[in-house]
């Protein structure tokens, strides 16, 4: 006779009848209840007891929940406001509505621009000073920072909350040919720190905005020469650069993502798009051309546009784009939309510019912590 | 393989407290646990079930009979007579009688759920806790679920803090 594999759960259920007062939930229930669970209750969970908080963080768990997609978008120009739209923060809800999150929480909102977003982060700046400013939108908290020394002329947010509860923020003082004077701040430090970047030998003039952060670094695409500036944010490196050539130009419609640990570039090329995995051995990195789907067979109608916005982290064949006025859920290998659409209330259009997937516990671990309790305005 | 009439596969499964169930092996492989054991050739003609007792066994087999999907022969003559919305309200109706149970009897059946990966049955029997979850204050969920709170005092105010958003 066949036995099936013995689970690791110590349940004595038929023990367990005469006592319901104290039932003693497996960790099996524990995880099949914690990952149906909407991502406020999961936070709210985490008070119910030490258990239920530890069961949230182990990281088997955490790789098995849902991932929360997020976006930062731009209210359709068309409408009868005309123009001056500005970006809102959107989160996937229940039924595959996307909810525009409301930053009230955040005082200055009407007033700050928004100068970038970063998995669930957003970094803004109060109009004609250096203040900064951290907003968490899903857990309504944010944090000022110190005074940088310099007035920034681009600033970038690197978030990576699968690689630790730490944020940097990475102000271009002053460019060069081929390199600029910046500031960073680290969270971890709380302080700014002046620095002197070399693009390695790549000209400072063609980075481009499309920027993209993973595990402790932040990867630019850049057009002279046609590749992916690398910058190393581990403390000690000191920014250092490594430059990972692209195997064809991305046309100022490229993309880089990471998916299953690997560094992947989206580019699309008369009609069709293109996905290219970064390959290594312990000798060499070449670019592997994993996909080549006409746009036309992703998106029927809408005009044919199409914005890559994501990959899916552990599937490498799912990715997601949006074409209006949707983001969808899509199969590279199968060829077929996965049947996920998310869409914003009727008739809202929206074109998402920036989308991020991350499981959804990591919002939790509390990126602010270290900064005292929220400063009231 | 054990064989009726109709020339279905049987399967038996057992409990670990002596009991037999004979079930088609279309059932049982409402299972993607047994069915995985079934399509690579893991399993004879009977099964062992450890850790899930006769009485919730019995209830799994209850549910996986009625949801197995009636394809094939006799399955193709029944959804002719009967349109699909009807079909999925009556099970609906059915599935809302199955879940009266008390909450000792829900949680084994979520573990067995788990362990048979069946995922139906679990969404099924997991929603009671899920909205109790997320309607409630703590100490509702604390008492609904019989846990402890075992937080310090400034513990729970620091934890309570962390995620005072999701309160709100």
């Amino acid at each position: 006779m066949a036995i099936l594999k013995s689970c690791s759960v110590d349940s004595d259920a038929s023990a367990r009848g005469f006592v319901p007062e104290e039932i003693d939930l497996g960790d099996d229930v524990l995880a099949e209840i914690i990952l149906r669970l909407p991502l406020e209750s999961v936070a709210r969970s985490r008070c119910v007891s030490k258990n239920w908080c530890a069961a949230i963080a182990d990281g088997y768990l955490r790789c098995r929940l849902p991932l929360h997609m997020s976006m930062i978008c731009f209210p359709d120009d068309d409408g009868a406001l005309g123009g001056g739209g500005r970006p809102v923060y959107a989160c996937a809800g229940e039924g595959r509505r996307l909810e525009v999150r409301d930053l009230s929480f955040f005082a200055l909102h009407d007033s700050v621009i928004f100068c970038d977003g970063c998995n669930g982060l957003l970094l803004c700046r109060a109009p004609g000073s250096p203040e900064f400013y951290v907003v968490s939108p899903v857990t309504r908290s944010w944090v000022a920072l110190p005074r940088p020394a310099k007035d920034a002329r681009l600033s970038v947010l690197a978030f990576d909350p699968l690689g630790g509860q730490h944020y940097h923020v990475i102000n271009f003082t002053g460019w060069r040919d081929r390199g600029a004077a910046v500031e960073v701040f680290s969270s971890e430090t709380r302080a700014w720190a002046a620095r002197d970047v070399e693009f390695g030998g790549v000209l400072a003039g063609s980075l481009s905005g499309s920027v993209h952060c993973h595990g402790g670094a932040v990867y630019f695409l850049a057009s002279d020469p046609d590749c992916v500036v690398r910058m190393d944010l581990a403390a000690g490196a000191g920014l250092a650069c490594t430059v990972i050539d692209l195997p064809e130009p991305a046309d100022g419609d490229g993309r880089v993502a990471h998916s299953g640990g690997r560094l992947h570039y989206f580019c699309s090329d008369g009609g069709l798009l293109k996905v290219w995995s970064l390959e290594d051995d312990r000798a060499r990195q070449w670019w592997r051309l994993k996909h080549a789907v006409r746009v036309s067979d992703v998106v029927d109608g809408g005009g044919g546009e199409v914005r890559f916005l994501a990959m899916h982290p552990e599937n490498q064949a799912v990715v997601y784009i949006w074409s209006p006025w949707k983001v969808v859920e899509y199969d590279l290998g199968k060829r077929e939309i996965t049947g996920a659409a998310w869409e914003f209330g009727k008739g809202a259009r929206n074109r998402v510019v920036k989308t991020w997937l991350v499981p959804s516990s990591c919002y939790l671990s509390d990126c602010f912590a270290d900064d005292g309790p929220v400063l009231a305005r | 393989m054990a064989t009726r009439e109709a020339g279905k596969k049987m399967i038996m499964l057992k409990s670990p407290d002596g009991m037999e169930f004979e079930v088609e092996e279309a059932v049982a492989m409402e299972s993607q646990t047994i069915r995985k054991m079934i399509e690579d050739d893991c399993a004879d003609t009977a099964i062992l079930i450890p850790n899930i007792n006769s009485k919730i066994l019995s209830r799994v087999i209850e549910y996986c009979n009625k949801h197995v999907p009636t394809t094939g022969a006799t399955g193709a003559a029944a959804s002719d007579t009967v349109a699909p919305a009807a079909l999925a309200e009556d099970l609906k109706i059915w599935d809302a009688e199955f879940i009266k149970v008390n909450r000792a009897t829900r949680f084994d059946l979520i573990q067995a759920a788990s362990y048979l990966n069946i995922k139906g049955l679990l969404d099924l029997t997991s929603q009671t806790t899920i909205d109790t979850i997320s309607d409630n204050s703590l100490e509702e969920i604390r008492s609904f679920l019989s846990t402890k709170n075992d937080y310090l005092p400034e513990e729970e105010q620091t934890i309570r803090r962390e995620n005072q958003w999701a309160f709100q």
